[in-house]
């Protein structure tokens, strides 16, 4: 009993639920802003599973070049992220 | 492949200062909770008239602020997430100039990326395919890119047939890109019988 009282409180309420949605929603839209050439890399990193090496690939770009530009993407993300705070 | 999360040092490579580094970490993580945008399964793709229609009319009730609240604030994150979807497909001029598909538990290792030229003066629109581990075709079968939109097949913009490694297609459309909203590869068969759909936008 104490135990599920314990895990019901850290249970996410609908509150923290939809304020989840809704940062998702603003990355996703901030992503969709970044240039092409960023956001492709940053894309297949984190949404299509790809190794730097295989974005590489996929790209025909140089692994160090994929990486300048997911640091980049990165960095334009934050600003980005930063101004709704 | 496994669907692993990617490592952020591996990602940027070389070591930054301490607090550029954790503006990117902070970035980084929110990127790994945000996930890809949504996409409506077929289910949920077409209004839900009917359930509409049998909902009970609505009695006055007391008003209860806490689940009001996030009634609305989960509201505006859903109608918010279907805005990101359109526009991650679109701008003002119509579709992107590129998009990256990828593949679906029928192709778990297959990925592409779609770029889209510039539209000549009768209306087609230049595509090239860049498609990569598509799973081998069955005799008697090839590949198919169709348009969507709200998750249903629309139209078809061509067939092709692809090597295991990368292969590079150069496809031609004369539709309005910037009344769909996705794009799948799809395996057909000549008999005309739909095989299953291995990439999506």
């Amino acid at each position: 009993m104490l135990c599920r009282i314990a895990l019901a409180a850290h249970e996410p309420g609908p509150e923290s639920a939809a304020e989840a949605g809704w940062l998702a929603f603003r990355v996703q839209a901030a992503v969709a802003e970044l240039p092409e050439r960023e956001r492709l890399p940053l894309e297949l990193a984190y949404w299509g599973g790809r190794s730097q090496s295989e974005i590489a690939q996929l790209l025909d770009l140089p692994l160090g070049t994929v990486k300048t530009r997911t640091r980049s993407a990165l960095a334009r993300l934050a600003v980005q992220l930063e101004q709704l705070r | 492949m496994s669907r692993r999360a990617p490592d952020l040092d591996n990602l940027i490579g070389g070591h930054l200062p301490g607090p550029e580094r954790d503006r990117l970490t902070r970035v980084h993580e929110a990127l790994l909770r945000a996930g890809p945008r949504p996409e409506l399964p077929d289910s949920l793709a077409r209004p839900p008239e009917v359930a509409v229609r049998r909902l009970p009319a609505a009695r006055p009730a007391r008003p209860r602020r806490r689940p009001l609240l996030a009634a609305v604030a989960a509201a505006l994150a859903v109608a918010a997430a279907g805005g990101a979807y359109s526009l991650s497909a679109h701008t003002d001029e119509g579709p992107r100039r590129a998009v990256t598909m990828h593949g679906t538990a029928a192709a778990p290792t297959a990925h592409a990326t779609l770029r889209i030229g510039d539209r000549d003066a009768a209306g087609n629109w230049p595509l090239t395919l860049r498609v990569r581990s598509l799973p081998p075709l069955p005799a008697g079968s090839y590949y198919s890119m169709y348009l969507t939109n709200n998750g249903h097949i629309v139209a078809r913009c061509g067939t092709f047939k692809a090597d295991p490694g990368a292969t590079v297609v150069r496809l031609n459309v004369p539709y309005r890109l910037g009344e769909y909203s996705g794009w799948i590869i799809r395996r057909d068969f000549l008999d005309g019988r739909p095989g299953p759909t291995l990439l999506r936008t």
